[in-house]
């Protein structure tokens, strides 16, 4: 590899601030957010973003709470939370926090009309001891009633695709959840988020 | 007065080499670490005895190191293969998980520039293409095996995502991945999806071969036709020698014969008398049918040679190719109890996936860097600047990985059974010292059962010396 160049006093500086500034607008990469939203923080590819979760988590919550069989109900329903389907391609993603939050959400804002039932498995197996223990007389406490039993259960869905083209990459998320009357099987609510964003890697990686 | 000087000179250069032996005896050499890691990271596949453990260990203890962050996906890749290799399916999805979460997550813009304008070894290590869609695909096949359907169709799916190159010059190869999709495939027949499954499967059986395949196969072929008259001149060599005379060798066989595919026994000499393969297939399209991978419910990968390499061309180390490494290994047969039950089937070439990926990006960067040093280098003051500046290529890769992936899949009768695996060279010529036995492989009456074996060369034959040669 040998080239002649003819020696030059501005060529040098010009070829090296050519290469700086090609490295430093091409090679050090670029995320934006698109579409279904407004640019509102820098994010790292395609995934689901804290503020995605933050947001579907709070649209989620509201709705739920202005149902009619939440606002009119004499005594407030009672609801259990199920697994959501992760149905993405990615492995990271937790999809039960997202519930989680809508939990705890519904339960800071909806002033008591909203009760949830607590069946995760850990504790489950806490109140059966604890329950066992109190027939024993081993610890103090009232006598073990019957367990309530769900109205509703809240679960959900996510869905992704992603498309690879040119230098950058789409990803789309769906994400919907659900209310389910707990003896009909009746969908009582259903919503969905959005979210499509493109990002572009910088070209030091493939 | 010249006598004393060359005296002097000759007592200079011992002390030199003494203080040299010393140096290099009392420390300067490598460590046990490294050599242990050497193992580990490139040896391991090519063993007859391999220390699974303790390459876990070393690399696991490198992999979690925070001073070697920017080489932890490389040690996690080497890990999960030393797992798979050594049934630590439990290890594997650990290592191929922190992996995922580290080329997903992290990001270090500052070494990206820096790697962008000199030296691209300094950058986080994030592996090629196509050794991403290999680490996935491990992530998945870990997952599989422990029944968990759902996450290894996410990590297949991340596996086809990962090799769908983003340069414009290699785009007709970014759905080629069809190991990805043989997965895939069953991830989603075990899931109950059929028609996805039936997608995959069909994308499975689409063959892409590169621009320049058809030569190098020609190449290698004829390569091969050389090396195997070769191999059978010294196989008759050594059994003429080693069987006669005062000593010879307990239990020595003569492997000079040359055997064709096509001479390939029905039953080998040790068959049960009756077969266990209630449906097998030498049709690689009946292969990826639903309905014959949803019946069988025994699956190997079968993992051959060694995967191609990186090396640097061109002035200054600035550009990185990809070398094929040889191997003599092309294609297998598979006997159960005896009994011949069919071919694996090729579903990746791990050289046609690193070189179909593309290079049009990497490569106007390099040309760029290249470009402008030698610009320096013909001006006074540049020379100095340029003397000092690193264009180097990042010429790190997966040097584990394997060279194909071939499946079997069978049903068969529940319960124990021996697998018995003959290769053969690209010419389709028997290697008879390739031969690998696996006995006691215990099919479950329910579901299925993988496995993953790889070839390496005197497998069975250390243990029939070992055998013939009680308590030695």
């Amino acid at each position: 590899m040998t080239w002649k160049v003819k020696r030059g006093r501005g060529f040098v500086p010009l070829a090296m601030g050519a290469l700086v500034g090609w490295c430093l607008a091409g090679c050090a990469g670029e995320t934006k957010r698109v579409d279904l939203d407004a640019l509102t923080e820098a994010e790292v590819g395609t995934g689901l973003s804290s503020q995605d979760f933050r947001s579907v988590c709070e649209r989620m919550a509201r709705s739920i709470v202005q149902l009619p069989q939440i606002q009119n109900a004499t005594t407030p329903p009672k609801v259990v939370i199920a697994e959501v389907q992760n149905e993405t391609d990615d492995p990271l993603l937790r999809a039960d926090n997202f519930t989680h939050r809508i939990r705890t959400r519904l339960i800071e804002h909806a002033a008591g009309k909203i009760v949830f039932l607590d069946r995760d498995d850990t504790m489950t197996e806490r109140v059966k001891q604890e329950n066992r223990e109190k027939e024993r007389g081993l610890i103090a406490g009232g006598a073990p009633g019957v367990r309530e039993g769900a109205d509703y259960f809240l679960t959900g869905r996510i869905e992704n695709m992603r498309a690879v083209a040119g230098t950058g990459e789409t990803g789309y998320y769906r994400l919907s959840f659900r209310l389910t009357d707990a003896v009909t099987q009746v969908i009582i609510w259903e919503q969905d988020y959005e979210v499509k964003k493109f990002s572009r890697r910088g070209s030091i990686y493939k | 007065m010249q006598g004393g000087a060359a005296k002097t000179r000759g007592a200079f250069a011992t002390a030199f080499s003494l203080s040299l032996i010393l140096a290099v005896v009392s420390g300067c050499g490598p460590s046990p670490e490294q050599i242990r890691l050497r193992r580990a990271m490139h040896e391991i596949r090519h063993e007859l005895h391999p220390d699974y453990r303790d390459a876990l260990v070393i690399l696991e203890s490198k992999r979690t190191n925070p001073n070697d962050l920017n080489e932890a996906v490389l040690y996690g890749m080497c890990q999960t293969t030393v797992a798979i290799l050594g049934g630590d399916y439990t290890t594997a999805e650990r290592a191929t998980y922190d992996s995922f979460a580290l080329v997903e997550k992290y990001e270090n813009q500052d070494r990206e520039i820096l790697a962008a304008l000199g030296d691209e070894g300094i950058r986080f290590f994030r592996g090629e293409p196509h050794e991403r869609a290999m680490l996935w695909y491990y992530a998945g096949l870990a997952r599989y095996a422990r029944g968990e359907y759902n996450e290894a169709r996410m990590f297949f799916s991340q596996a086809l995502h990962a090799t769908r190159t983003r340069d414009e010059d290699a785009k007709d190869f970014r759905e080629d991945f069809q190991l990805g999709y043989y997965w895939l495939g069953r991830a989603l027949l075990k899931r109950g999806e059929v028609d996805d499954a039936r997608a995959a499967f069909q994308r499975a059986a689409v063959v892409l071969p590169h621009s320049t395949e058809a030569k190098e196969i020609e190449q290698i072929k004829a390569r091969r036709r050389r090396e195997y008259a070769d191999e059978l001149k010294a196989e008759k060599l050594g059994y003429e020698k080693n069987s006669q005379g005062e000593s010879p060798v307990p239990g020595i066989v003569d492997l000079s014969q040359e055997i064709a595919r096509a001479e390939a026994p029905a039953t080998l000499p040790d068959a049960a008398p009756q077969s266990p393969v209630l449906r097998a297939t030498a049709d690689f399209n009946e292969f990826l049918t639903t309905d014959y991978q949803g019946e069988a419910n025994l699956v190997v990968m079968i993992e051959m040679g060694t995967g191609p390499f990186k090396y640097a061309k061109g002035r200054d180390a600035a550009f990185d190719h990809i070398g094929r490494c040889p191997y003599r290994e092309a294609s297998v047969e598979v006997y159960i109890d005896g009994h011949r039950a069919g071919p694996g089937f090729k579903l990746l070439d791990s050289y046609h996936q690193a070189v179909t990926r593309g290079v049009e990006t990497r490569r106007a960067r390099q040309w760029g860097k290249a470009f402008v040093k030698e610009v320096m280098k013909s001006v006074p003051v540049g020379s100095l600047v340029a003397g000092m500046w690193s264009i180097k290529a990042d010429l790190r890769y997966w040097p584990t990985l394997a060279g194909e992936y071939h499946a079997f899949a069978a049903k068969v009768t529940p319960g124990p059974h021996t697998l018995h695996f003959r290769f053969y060279d690209v010419n389709d010529k028997y290697l008879p010292r390739y031969d690998l036995t696996r006995h006691f492989i215990c099919v479950p009456a329910d579901g299925e059962l993988v496995m993953t074996v790889h070839s390496v060369e005197n497998q069975d034959n250390a243990y029939l010396l070992t055998a013939a040669r009680p308590g030695q």
